[in-house]
């Protein structure tokens, strides 16, 4: 018997949380849709500057909604766990614990991902063609892969983005024991001050109190005794690879804390 | 089954629940686990099922570590906790989301002890009361044929009725294969069920024994006058009498009154130690 992964189990798993969350993820989805819509019509038939034009309106909205529900999304991960009687049931279900985190991250990431998709092209196709029809405009549906390679990358960024506050919720849902959201939440705040003040701080130490420093791109030396400021930047591309390989390490290193947290998970 | 060996366990570094605790707990039997508040004994069913993780020691069931959480585990172990989570669905949605993560249910034995406890197939898990709810993951639990079935404070929010369909409910679902461990405060309600009988006082297991050696060793009665050659251990003041434990000096068997015995292990542990470990070197002197 295989107690490590067993796809019949992990299929039974899936099963059950559909069964059991089906009325909670329809009625999620349902309210995404109506904040989507609620986001694209506010904004776009109440304020005389927004523009469907260049689809940047289009790429801002969906980043925004994408971390906003992304985050909600995130402190329902895991749930059962921040409830003791609840996470009796879940940890005793007789399914691996890598069958139950791999449960969650496909509720959490696939999922969600592609009901989020569905949902956004949705209100994006109805709020285009009004638009268009009032406008006599030609604008298309916002494409991350064919469309002008800026968006690609927005897409890219935002993506990697999301799945680094995914990881983070699912480790804050595994290792804080109530009140999740919030702690999680929180102490995300506090690592990103922390993050922040220690770069800026070890960039000065080494570079001086007046360079520049521009995270994952460039270095700027300069002051009032150099007349020309020197800047230090790396080659076109690399910072960026640097900040994607930098990101995806902290997500792979949050979701592997995360389920070395759910094995070793007690309730008192 | 269940082997517990040199168990420390605590919740705080000098606050220890367990220390250097040893049980070993074998099939065909329903242990009654008992207790003070605060004795340690969900702590101790907690280990059994691998909720809560040994400081040192180890506890194993069937070749596996409890602590571990593996399949091959939690599919042979059903745990009741005193307090629980239903999901909110229909009784049918709840069996066809569950069951299978079991092999050994019996959809049959489920029908059957939902029927005796009065609880109709269709109802909605949510419109149940906290009893009713109780008495389905009862009747689930033991249709999930699983090994083990650890049960904390199971008559708890059951009604008269009740308490005694599950005593008729548990009687019938124990096999040579099968542990349950039944920890209560309300000894009267699984009067006749229980056996052997374990005690947890202060860090460690006082008393586990079965009930013939009770009732051999002690002897159970109600006294209008305890003379000086009574060797009461343990007695109380009711309306009809003392009901007193006294040693068994006459070879008579009484009934076992578990709340006496219970009062009575807590009361004169040092004696109830000897009386019973001199029967235990008698019993290896008559084995040599």
């Amino acid at each position: 018997m295989n107690n490590l992964l067993d796809f019949n189990r992990l299929g039974l798993l899936i099963k059950k949380q559909w069964i059991e969350q089906r009325k909670t993820y329809l009625i999620s989805a349902g309210a995404l849709v109506a904040i989507l819509g609620i986001m694209f019509f506010f904004t776009l038939f109440f304020s005389r500057n927004v523009t469907l034009e260049g689809q940047t309106f289009q790429m801002f909205l969906f980043i925004i909604s994408f971390m906003i529900s992304g985050t909600i999304n995130t402190s329902r991960m895991l749930k059962s766990l921040s409830e003791r009687t609840e996470s009796i049931s879940f940890l005793l279900l007789p399914a691996s614990h890598l069958e139950k985190f791999l449960c969650s991250m496909f509720y959490s990431i696939f999922v969600y991902g592609i009901v989020f998709l569905m949902a956004f092209y949705l209100v994006d196709f109805v709020a285009v063609t009004i638009y268009n029809f009032q406008n006599h405009a030609n604008v298309s549906l916002i494409n991350f892969l064919g469309g002008p390679s800026s968006s690609g990358k927005v897409f890219l960024k935002g993506l990697s983005l999301a799945l680094l506050i995914h990881a983070f919720g699912l480790w804050g849902s595994v290792f804080f024991k109530n009140r999740t959201f919030i702690k999680t939440m929180f102490l995300g705040f506090v690592a990103a001050v922390v993050f922040g003040l220690i770069s800026q701080g070890l960039g000065f130490a080494v570079f001086g109190q007046s360079a520049t420093i521009d995270a994952f791109r460039s270095v700027t030396l300069g002051g009032t005794d150099i007349r020309e400021p020197l800047k230090i930047e790396l080659p076109s591309g690399l910072g960026e690879i640097l900040q994607y390989f930098v990101w995806t390490v902290v997500t792979i290193g949050l979701w592997v804390a995360g389920y070395f947290g759910l094995k070793e998970r007690e309730i008192v | 089954m269940i082997e517990i060996q040199n168990l420390s366990f605590g919740y705080a570094k000098n606050k220890p629940v367990f220390k250097n605790l040893n049980l070993s707990l074998k099939a065909g039997n329903i242990y009654g686990l008992l207790g003070e508040n605060g004795s340690g004994k969900s702590s101790l069913m907690k280990i059994m099922a691998g909720l809560l993780f040994p400081q040192e020691g180890s506890c194993v069931v069937e070749g596996y570590r409890a602590q571990h959480r593996e399949p091959g585990f939690l599919r042979e172990m059903f745990f009741l906790p005193e307090e629980f989570h239903v999901s909110d669905l229909p009784l049918k949605d709840f069996v066809r989301t569950n069951a299978p993560f079991y092999p050994n249910f019996s959809q049959e034995q489920f029908q059957l002890y939902l029927k005796e406890f009065n609880i109709a197939e269709a109802e909605n898990l949510s419109k149940l009361s906290y009893g009713q709810k109780k008495k389905v993951l009862i009747a689930f639990g033991i249709a999930t044929n699983t090994h083990l079935l650890i049960m904390d404070e199971p008559t708890n929010g059951l009604d008269i009725p009740s308490k005694s369909q599950f005593r008729k409910v548990i009687a019938s679902a124990i096999d040579e294969n099968r542990v349950i461990i039944i920890s209560t405060h309300q000894v009267r309600d699984l009067s006749g069920l229980i056996d052997p009988i374990i005690v947890i006082d202060q860090q460690e297991i006082i008393f586990n024994e079965l009930l013939d050696d009770v009732s051999e060793k002690l002897s159970f009665r109600l006294l209008t006058k305890i003379t000086e050659e009574d060797k009461v251990l343990y007695s109380e003041h009711s309306l009809k009498g003392t009901a007193a434990v006294l040693e068994n000096t006459t070879g008579d068997f009484t009934k076992v009154d578990l709340e006496l015995l219970f009062n009575a292990v807590l009361a004169n542990k040092g004696r109830i130690r000897e009386i019973f470990s001199d029967k235990k070197v008698a019993e290896d002197f008559q084995g040599e």
